[in-house]
């Protein structure tokens, strides 16, 4: 983990002198890595758990929905920490093929992506496996809606049913869930980074914490807040895109 | 008949799983359609006539298999159709109208992309050539503006609007048989008649087949040329309409036409004829027919004999499914005549220039046309009595305001302005809660749906219970479970109810615990908000009578709310009709349903009878909110300039009659009528 | 896929049998059976600690410690100081079946309390608790917990109340949109025209109703409420050491993970099944579905 002189260093500058100019200096060192871990998670967590969302809900009840409907389930059900264990034990442990730790560092002998392998994975597993589950329910619900009926029943073929009468609407409940996952991996990922001594924000918010530093934990706070306000805002923003029922009057 | 037949269905059978087991649920079911002929199968819920619109497109739930039987659709076995033959059969042969149309659309696409997609599915044409030929159908299904109705979504229209375009849609790949299932439930009555008239004409225009499905035997006599009645996966009986109509050949066929309020009998005779029992639910039925149970020519020893009757011909393309088939004539069943009733006595409540108005919602919002900043008034200024003793009905289409009124009086709203005075004290602007009990206990209600009247976690007999010891006070746990029986007893059901859940009850037996708990504490006036609308016909008709019976013997006040004219004129005393939160005609049965009529009230009641007013503008235009008379957007009658800015005069015809409009008496006097034959 | 259409009333049946056969609804899902008698086991594991545990969890045995590794007189091994690993697994449960039953009913009974009211109300109880819940909810539940446990320090009681402020928020929201829709049905508005007061009406007409979603949704926060302990003894915010605690258990002997792997994954494995199970439950209970 970091330092303790270092974090004393930055706690002292918070409470005395020059309180805001570190903390500002702080965060946007942290944010730029916390930008880069949720960044890769985001860029597997959407497109994973739509398609098995989708794969299992257009397959209800069937063996290929229950495999990863089972499967979401015990995964969704791992504490953050007991995956980062689990993968330890693989990848570090017995296989010795990735790093223990991810700090980061440009001059070890690991490079910055496999240094990124690992956690980045844990947050995949633990949020795709949550996103997925609440696809495929929203697919499974409008597959049993009246227009979807209708439009077998005009004839249609069966991709344009998919994609235009499907998707399309089952598309819409979970965007609020994927948004909150944008929340968490921007502020939330103090487990994950603890383990893996990433010199993110969730990191600096656990020592913060643990050291009392009001004022950093102040501004962490905020830029929480900040954080949840703008992804309801972009939430709305894409409710307002997708759904015609939705109109600023 | 057989070369030329377009659908051909043969002893079909459909089953459902249900815990490992196959319950038919459509027996031995035979049809024929010829090309451009309009058949009409009848039957109440759960008889499985739904079941068969969806075999016809090959299109079962998870859990329907057809067990035995053939379909012919113009020459193919839609059993043998693999997934490719039945995407060509639908919209291509065959096409369906469903009922909740705006839930048959698909919410986030516009309706011209989905009225383009069922044509583009079908003909090998260009998107243009698609999008013509959909706005020349929306002209077809007199849609106003179809270039502009082209571009919205389907959140943007009405009930009636939608089905119109759900109706485009099935026609545009101008299939050979159209098939729609309850297409005008849950539309007003007024729209629905239109509606019909519409299905009617294009069907005529267009040479299309029409299998129309409906609970509703009015409707389905106004336009088809032969009727199927079912019952309980079976037909019962198949005639041209109108022999189906003069003579009846099976028992449950008359059953089904008696139960019908009749408009003739209004005045002598408010009972209506009922048939006793319930539909047997599937794998349930008893032996032989399935019928016999409710039957009154039932005969013991050949009715309950297997196999059960099969579907003969009798005088004619009349066939009948009945062993008694040449012996019998069904007669329309003749109603027990009513107990006396006590005569109507001084007014208990008095409502006064009453204004009930929902103010405009946060400026910024979501969903919604017009975020107009005006109030909408649910009530606009209405005054009324009621009497002691009398059977008071309002009548009136949704958002007539006609349950905001009942609410107000029964304390579930409160009045923005006017007053309601009942037993001598002012509640306009009283909730329940803050009434005095004796108050509340004095003024009960009966309420519309079966489903949501009972509380689901608690017992019959703890909820009857409850009651009684509510408006009772403190009483002895036997006297309470004398009471509880006794009320049980009155509303015909035994005993033994004390202990079941209100999901063990079938929806007409809900509405009998409802009823006997409106009467627990011998309340003077009951508000009944659409008691039986929904319920099966031949369940309705038992408990009209029930209500009337509980009313004439214990003389309580009623407050009838209804949208059914013809019931609403089989058992009134009086009738208000009330349009937009207005209003607009007030009178004796008989000084309301003969001239001189309000417009509206003439709309109603030809509506009554499945026609639709002929000319005018449609029935769904706006209400009018900036007009002084409501009525003004749809009015065939009106006068521009003056019905749209002064507020009409209200003219009395008699002393108990009166109507507001600008006409005077004598003119509206003048208006055409249209009735139905059938009725 | 028209299989898996046109089975709309299969829904009203499904929660139907949620609401009058709970039971019925878990003992066909073989999946559910099996994570009520895991978590039954644990129960049963948590209050026998005393008689069932090998060894005193907190006895340091630096003589066993020198090989710590599963042998029969330490099934799962012991840690790193010597202290047998089944047993402070042992009595780990019984810190679990502590905390977790009494935060999450703690903060049931206040989201209830809360939610009931602001749905059937309505009006300024329903702003203030909406408003309220809204921002507790939009901030991220971890911090909230550092802030709370690193300010008052961590002991049972303020980890009930932590979790209780995190999880009462959300159970007021839940509670007051089933309100929100129960108070329209017809037998509420005849409890209220017969003159039942309030409180009676929320308790006895509208909670009952609400059982069976309240039921999912307790299930589903026990589970989180494991994951959530287990993660504040990791974070060094749970219960202080030498208590027998999963997730400290995982901390304590993560540095270890290359060399004596049992240390940690046994714990993991604790955790899991139990979080597996209450999810297992929560999901036949609501049929299969999430929402």
């Amino acid at each position: 983990m970091v330092d303790p002189r270092g974090n004393r260093y930055f706690g002292n500058l918070g409470y005395s002198l020059m309180l805001k100019e570190p903390v500002i200096d702080v965060l946007s060192d942290r944010l730029g890595y916390t930008l880069l871990l949720a960044f890769w998670a985001v860029v597997f967590i959407v497109p994973l758990s739509i398609t098995m969302g989708v794969v299992a809900g257009m397959n209800e009840g069937r063996l290929i929905d229950r495999l990863i409907s089972m499967t979401a389930v015990v995964l969704t059900s791992l504490p953050e920490f007991v995956v980062s264990v689990g993968l330890l034990l693989v990848g570090v442990a017995w296989l010795g093929i990735l790093p223990g730790t991810s700090p980061m560092n440009l001059g070890s002998k690991w490079s910055i992506g496999t240094q990124l392998f690992l956690p980045v994975t844990v947050l995949v597993i633990a949020s795709a496996s949550y996103v997925s589950r609440i696809v495929r329910a929203s697919v499974v619900d409008t597959l049993r809606r009246p227009y979807v009926r209708t439009a077998l029943l005009k004839g249609l073929p069966r991709w344009q049913i998919t994609i235009h009468h499907v998707l399309r609407n089952a598309m819409i409940p979970p965007i609020t869930v994927i948004l909150l996952q944008i929340n968490w991996l921007l502020t939330g990922v103090v487990v994950v980074e603890a383990i893996f001594a990433y010199p993110g924000v969730g990191s600096l918010l656990l020592q913060a914490g643990l050291y009392g530093d009001i004022y950093l934990v102040q501004a962490l706070s905020l830029l929480a807040l900040s954080v949840a306000v703008g992804t309801q805002l972009i939430g709305d923003l894409c409710y307002m895109a997708l759904d015609p029922k939705i109109k600023v009057a | 008949m057989n070369d030329t037949s377009l659908l051909t269905v043969e002893k079909l059978e459909i089953s459902y799983r249900k815990d490992g087991l196959l319950l038919p649920v459509v027996k031995d079911f035979s049809l024929r359609l010829a090309p451009s002929e309009t058949y009409g199968l009848v039957g109440e819920s759960g008889c499985g006539k739904s079941t068969v619109a969806y075999a016809l497109l090959g299109y079962l739930s998870e859990h329907g298999v057809i067990t035995d039987g053939s379909i012919t659709l113009n020459g193919t076995d839609v059993r043998k159709l693999d997934h490719a033959g039945l995407r060509k059969l639908r919209g291509g042969d065959v096409a369906m109208v469903y009922q909740e149309p705006v839930s048959a659309l698909n919410p986030v696409l516009t309706i011209g992309r989905q009225l383009r997609e069922a044509r583009l599915a079908k003909r090998d044409c260009s998107k243009a050539d698609a999008n013509d030929a959909s706005i020349s159908m929306l002209k077809a299904v007199q849609l106003p503006d179809p270039a502009a109705m082209f571009d919205r979504y389907p959140h943007e229209l009405s009930g009636g609007q939608a089905q119109r375009v759900v109706i485009a849609m099935a026609l545009l790949a101008e299939p050979k048989l159209l098939v729609l299932d309850e297409p005008t439930t849950g539309l007003d009555a007024t729209v629905e008649a239109e509606v019909v008239e519409l299905i009617a004409n294009l069907g005529r225009k267009l040479g299309t087949a029409i299998l129309y499905i409906s609970h509703n035997l009015t409707l389905v006599g106004r336009i088809c040329e032969r009727v199927g009645v079912m019952y309980s996966g079976r037909i019962v009986e198949e005639a041209p309409t109108r022999q189906l109509f003069q003579q009846p050949r099976h028992p449950y066929t008359a059953g089904l036409l008696g139960c019908r309020p009749y408009s003739a009998a209004a005045g002598k005779n408010r009972r209506l004829a009922t048939i006793p029992g319930n539909v047997p639910l599937p794998g349930q039925e008893p032996a032989g027919c399935s019928f016999g149970p409710r039957c009154q020519y039932f005969e013991p020893g050949r009715c309950d004999q297997l196999p059960g009757p099969i579907l003969e011909a009798v005088a004619g393309p009349t066939r009948v499914r009945c062993v008694r088939r040449d012996e019998i004539v069904p007669q329309t069943l003749v109603p027990v005549s009513v107990a006396h009733r006590p005569k109507s006595g001084s007014s208990v409540i008095e409502v006064e220039a009453l204004v009930k108005s929902y103010a405009p919602r946060h400026a910024l919002r979501f969903g919604g046309k017009s975020p107009g900043p005006e109030a909408r008034n649910a009530n606009d200024k209405i005054s009324l009595s009621v009497k002691g003793g009398e059977i008071l009905s309002i009548v009136g289409e949704s958002g007539s305001g006609k349950s905001t009124l009942a609410k107000i009086a029964i304390g579930l709203e409160e009045a923005t302005s006017g007053r309601m005075i009942t037993f001598g004290q002012d509640v306009a602007q009283v909730r329940a809660r803050r009434r005095p009990l004796h108050l509340l206990h004095k003024i009960q209600m009966i309420f519309q749906n079966p489903d949501s009247t009972l509380n689901p976690a608690h017992t019959i007999g703890a909820i009857i219970g409850r009651a009684v010891r509510c408006v009772n006070g403190k009483q002895s746990a036997a006297d309470i479970k004398r009471h509880v029986d006794s009320l049980l007893a009155a509303v015909a059901l035994p005993p033994e109810f004390r202990h079941k859940y209100p999901h063990e009850l079938s929806g007409g037996q809900r509405q009998r615990v409802g009823i006997a708990r409106a009467f627990a504490g011998h309340p003077e006036v009951i508000i009944a908000d659409e008691p039986v609308s929904a319920l099966d016909v031949s369940i309705q008709a038992a408990i009209v009578n029930l209500l009337l019976d509980m009313q004439a013997h214990a003389g309580t006040t009623f407050l009838f709310i209804s949208h059914d004219v013809a019931l609403v004129r089989h058992l009134s005393d009086r009738v208000a009709v009330l349009y937009g939160g207005q209003l607009m005609e007030m009178g004796t049965v008989d000084e309301v349903f003969s001239p001189p009529f309000h417009p509206y009230t003439a709309r109603l009641i030809s509506a009554a009878s499945g026609r639709a007013a002929s000319g005018g503008p449609k029935s769904e235009g706006k209400v009018g909110q900036h007009a002084s008379c409501r009525f003004f957007e749809q009015c065939h009658v009106r006068i521009d300039g003056l019905c749209d800015r002064e507020t009409p005069p209200r003219r009395e015809g008699s002393e108990s009659h009166s109507v507001t409009c600008h006409h005077e008496l004598s003119e509206l006097a003048m208006q055409p009528i249209l009735v139905s034959e059938t009725m | 896929m028209s299989a898996s259409l046109g089975a709309a009333d299969a829904t009203m049946v499904e929660l139907r049998q949620n609401f009058f056969g709970i039971w019925a609804a878990i003992k066909r899902n073989p999946s559910a059976t099996a994570g009520i008698a895991v978590l039954l086991a644990w129960g049963i594991v948590a209050i026998l600690a005393p008689v069932v545990a090998p060894y005193d969890p907190t006895a340091i045995d630096f003589l066993a410690a020198a090989d710590p590794m599963p042998s029969s007189s330490h099934w799962l091994g012991t840690d790193s100081t010597g202290r047998d690993i089944l047993s402070r697994i042992i009595w780990g449960a019984r810190t679990t079946y502590t905390v977790v039953p009494l935060s999450v009913f703690a903060a049931f009974i206040v989201g209830i309390a809360l939610g009931m009211p602001a749905g059937y109300f309505g009006g300024w109880i329903d702003t203030l608790v909406s408003r309220a819940s809204d921002i507790m909810l939009s901030f991220p539940a971890l911090i909230l917990y550092i802030i709370l446990i690193t300010s008052f320090g961590p002991s049972l009681c303020n980890i009930v109340i932590a979790v209780t402020l995190a999880y009462a928020p959300g159970v007021s929201r839940l509670a007051r949109a089933i309100t929100l829709s129960l108070r329209e049905q017809d037998y509420v508005a005849a409890a209220q025209v017969r003159g039942e007061t309030s409180l009676y009406i929320m308790a006895v007409e509208i909670l009952p109703n609400a059982r069976g979603p309240l039921t999912v949704d307790l299930c589903l926060r026990a589970g989180y409420t494991v994951i959530l302990t287990g993660t504040l003894g990791f974070l060094g915010l749970g219960l202080p050491p030498p208590t027998a605690d999963w997730g400290g258990m995982v901390v304590e002997n993560g540095h270890l993970l290359s060399i004596y792997w049992h240390m940690t994954v046994f714990p993991c494995l604790a955790i899991s099944s139990v979080v597996i199970s209450c999810n297992l439950v929560a999901d036949s209970l609501r049929g299969g579905r999430t929402r």
